[in-house]
């Protein structure tokens, strides 16, 4: 057989592969998922994978057993658990505010600049002009991932450690009015949800 | 009826293969978008459907539209209406459009090269992971795609009469409805017709023969965003500088936020060194990542070889040298050698060797180029014109997603597909015969 024939078909296969993968991780995870880049083919080869979408539909089920859900604002960085229960979203990125902030600090967007409340608004649903607008939300959603679009970004990455806390609903340093519903780790990553009970 | 009846068969005798590459690719991604993605979960598609319904609802609070001009919305909002299902509506806007590409793939690389090569090419793009991505995703990025891959299979062809410069200008003014980016291929098509077009006049005549439908397909557009919006543009470059740039200073943070409403003179005045330091490492670091992964994390990238995408340079560039038809004489191997120390002197004293290597294969290959230009066939020599032009505007960002540069990436599959389908085979042969040479000599 031709040599470059088989070069192309050894290029091919491997792309296939690639892509596979790829898209194989994009919707399922390992149940017993690790950092390990390598977990979805452990969990492909021991048939323990599940959706990455499930997460997602627990969620919003959980959120719509609330009454009133469609009163009331979800503070996440996503738009999927607002759509799904025709809430309304106060959008963060989680990165907004200052260092020096508390918890409640960042909820009532204190020290947040012009451009992380315009960017909020713009994002949030329904999108709004009002950018110091006092919206409490109800519910808040964080998730967070350990993969870093830029592992050598500079200055900017913000120390945002008071954040952080909300990755594990058990820490004591968590304040009093979050009351967490629903939390889900996995390997490179996890989500929180926390009921808000915080008077304007 | 008959004749068409007709062509449609011959179509289809003519081009069984790549039909049936097509065919795989749309089926086998609607089984994994119709059967495994089974809940709306993309951001940046409910994002551009609620904007989409703003808009036909009358948009009454004329807030920006962030990122993109107003056809995505309006598609994803139009389709889903009519569908009653957003969700099923963005599936199969990226299935069809990613089909698309995959489809025309062949017939701009068959525009440029045999049917072997292009039917390579094809198959690369049909197992390219983020093309896969792309239509299984309800995002914003496969429909501009598909009308840029249309319009560059008009720009690409070989005999051209006027109705091919109309649409090229009609499809890129199309695709500008939904990414600004299209307009990067219209600037490198125009500048590709001013300078290479043979006949001058004939040039001239050409360039107003895409401009012009340019400018009256995205005339409606422009109007809207002049009317509702206030400006003709709605492109928000300084926001992303504030949340993309790598280099930053605290100053630049706190003065960029006062201007992020401003255009890109304004961030560039601000402090024009530092703009600098970031847009050529965006040019010659961040960007070209993207498509062969110079770092070690390799997911994200349009490399031939994904599982080691630095590989993929490779073939791409073996290719090269053979569309110029390359003879390293003594004279070329010493501009190319001094080209190469020239780069690294320029780069030790104006650069940052670990950012800008690049330039250390880029330059010496312009070189090659330049010299050898009139032995690339004019087709292929637009589509290096538009790889160059496209990053040298796209690059005042860091593109954060590979599949931001697809509209130039066919270049590369087809230069590999090149490679292996003629030259690797004329190197097999002149191996053989420099041995059979050196065996004869033996003998005698």
């Amino acid at each position: 057989m031709k040599f470059n024939l088989i070069v192309i078909a050894l290029f091919l296969l491997v792309s296939i592969s690639f892509t596979f993968m790829l898209t194989l991780s994009t919707f399922y995870q390992n149940e017993d998922s690790t950092d390990s880049k390598f977990s979805i083919l452990d969990g492909l080869l021991s048939g323990e994978l599940k959706s990455s979408e499930e997460e997602t539909r627990k969620i919003i089920q959980l959120l719509k057993q609330d009454e009133n859900i469609e009163e009331k604002f979800i503070m996440a960085s996503g738009k999927s658990f607002t759509y799904h229960t025709n809430s309304k979203l106060i959008h963060s990125t989680f990165t907004e505010g200052s260092s020096d902030d508390t918890v409640e600090d960042f909820i009532r967007k204190k020290t947040w600049s012009y451009y992380e409340l315009y960017m909020s608004a713009n994002n949030s649903i329904p999108p709004h002009n009002d950018l110091y607008v006092n919206q409490i939300p109800n519910y808040l959603i964080y998730s967070y991932t350990n993969f870093s679009d830029d592992p050598n970004t500079t200055w900017y990455k913000y120390d945002n450690s008071y954040i952080k806390i909300l990755e594990n609903p058990e820490d004591p340093n968590i304040p009093k009015f979050l009351n967490p519903i629903y939390s889900s780790a996995f390997g490179n990553g996890g989500i929180v949800v926390y009921e808000v009970n915080l008077q304007d | 009826m008959q004749n068409l009846k007709i062509s449609i068969a011959q179509f289809k005798n003519e081009n069984k293969l790549p039909i049936i590459v097509t065919a795989i690719f749309f089926f086998t991604f609607f089984y994994v978008s119709f059967f495994h993605h089974l809940t709306f979960t993309e951001s940046d598609g409910i994002y551009y459907f609620l904007t989409g319904e703003r808009i036909l609802n009358g948009y009454e609070d004329n807030l920006g539209i962030i990122g993109a001009p107003i056809g995505g919305p309006l598609l994803h909002a139009s389709f889903g209406n009519i569908l009653d299902d957003p969700f099923i509506a963005g599936k199969i806007i990226s299935l069809l459009s990613c089909t698309g590409v995959v489809f025309t793939s062949f017939f701009i690389t068959k525009n440029l090269f045999s049917k072997k090569v292009a039917l390579i090419t094809q198959l690369f793009f049909a197992v390219n992971p983020k093309i896969a991505h792309l239509s299984i995703m309800v995002l914003n990025e496969a429909a501009p795609l598909f009308f840029i891959f249309v319009s560059l299979y008009f720009a690409t062809k070989k005999q051209k009469t006027i109705a091919t410069f109309v649409l090229v200008g009609i499809f890129l003014g199309i695709a500008s409805y939904f990414r600004y980016q299209s307009i990067f291929i219209l600037i490198a098509f125009l500048i590709y017709l001013l300078i290479f077009e043979r006949e001058r006049i004939f040039g001239l005549r050409n360039f107003c023969f895409t401009l012009f439908p340019f400018l009256a397909t995205i005339s409606p557009l422009l109007i809207f965003n002049y009317l509702i919006l206030g400006k003709f543009s709605t492109l928000s470059t300084n926001f992303y500088f504030l949340d993309l740039f790598k280099f930053q200073t605290e100053t630049w943070r706190q003065n960029m936020v006062n201007i992020v409403d401003e255009g890109i003179f304004s961030a560039f005045f601000l402090d024009p060194s530092l703009f600098l330091k970031n847009y050529f490492y965006n040019l010659l670091f961040h960007n070209p990542d993207h498509l062969f992964k110079f770092s070690i994390d390799v997911y994200d990238t349009l490399s031939i070889i994904p599982l080691f995408p630095i590989l993929g340079i490779l073939p791409a560039i073996g290719g090269f040298l053979y569309i110029t038809k390359t003879n390293f004489n003594k004279k070329q191997i010493y501009i190319l050698i001094s080209t190469f120390f020239i780069t690294f002197l320029l780069i030790g004293l104006f650069g940052n060797l670990e950012y800008h290597f690049l330039l250390l294969v880029i330059l010496p290959l312009s070189v090659i180029g330049i010299i050898n230009i009139h032995k690339i066939p004019n087709n292929v020599l637009f589509l290096i014109i538009s790889c160059v032009i496209f990053l040298i505007f796209i690059s005042i960002l860091p593109v954060y997603r590979s599949f931001h540069l697809l509209p130039i990436w066919l270049i590369l599959p087809a230069l590999s597909s090149l490679f292996f389908i003629e030259a690797v085979p004329m190197i097999q042969t002149r191996i053989r015969q420099f041995l059979h040479r050196g065996g004869s000599n033996n003998e005698i």
